[in-house]
């Protein structure tokens, strides 16, 4: 994600950069050094301008007492306005734990298990200065 | 030892994008422009659905009646196009 940083700060229509491809299955993502911009905010390992959260998100934070949750909260129209996430093709994460409050080992199974993980260290990133 | 079970498998073709906002969509549109549209007279689940021709961009539609409406994606995802880069 580092070497992402950069775009996150001079590119105002990037919304975070995160380390999880929601569609990363091991029978469809493999090339480690693709990066993609996506309509949504994936989460689970990502970066935010500071002043994003500082200046617009911090005072509209929801509070505990909210039904909702922070992520499916950033995800909504009118606080990302449109803004995009980069992601990578095969993520940087990997989403393990059969429990906790959203989770089964039947969830684990079903949507983590087969999911892709980047195991090659030193990555170039490809088109990233351009 | 760990046996790679899609090796034998077409490869993905290798893309790379700008990744600055209108680049991104002026790649994305062309992309789609010179992509192949596959025979939707095919089920998704016949094991020829998507050809087995590397170095070709393939295209499919799925129609959604509200942007909540994910019933075919859902479905569809859950098919193994037997694709891997």
């Amino acid at each position: 994600m580092g070497q992402l940083v950069d775009l996150l700060d001079r590119d105002p229509t990037i919304y975070c950069v995160s380390a999880w491809n929601d569609q990363g299955y091991e029978h469809t993502s493999g090339d480690n050094g693709l990066v993609y911009r996506v309509e949504t905010m994936p989460g689970l390992g990502w970066l935010l301008r500071k002043g994003l959260y500082k200046d617009e998100l911090e005072g509209k934070w929801p509070t505990p007492d909210k039904q909702w949750d922070w992520d499916m909260w950033m995800r909504l129209p009118d606080v990302r306005k449109g803004r995009e996430c980069l992601i990578p093709d095969v993520s940087r994460t990997y989403h393990f734990g059969a429990s906790g409050l959203n989770m089964n080992s039947y969830f684990q199974d079903i949507y983590f298990k087969k999911r892709a993980f980047n195991t090659a260290p030193s990555v170039r990133l490809k088109d990233i200065a351009r | 030892m760990q046996v790679n079970k899609y090796e034998n498998l077409p490869k993905l073709v290798s893309f790379s994008f700008s990744l600055t906002k209108d680049a991104y969509e002026a790649k994305l549109a062309a992309l789609l422009r010179n992509a192949s549209v596959i025979d939707h007279r095919k089920s998704p689940c016949e094991a020829n659905f998507v050809p087995s021709i590397q170095g070709l961009v393939f295209v499919v539609f799925i129609k959604m009646e509200e942007p909540t409406d994910f019933k075919t994606w859902l479905h569809l995802a859950k098919v193994n196009f037997n694709l891997r880069s």
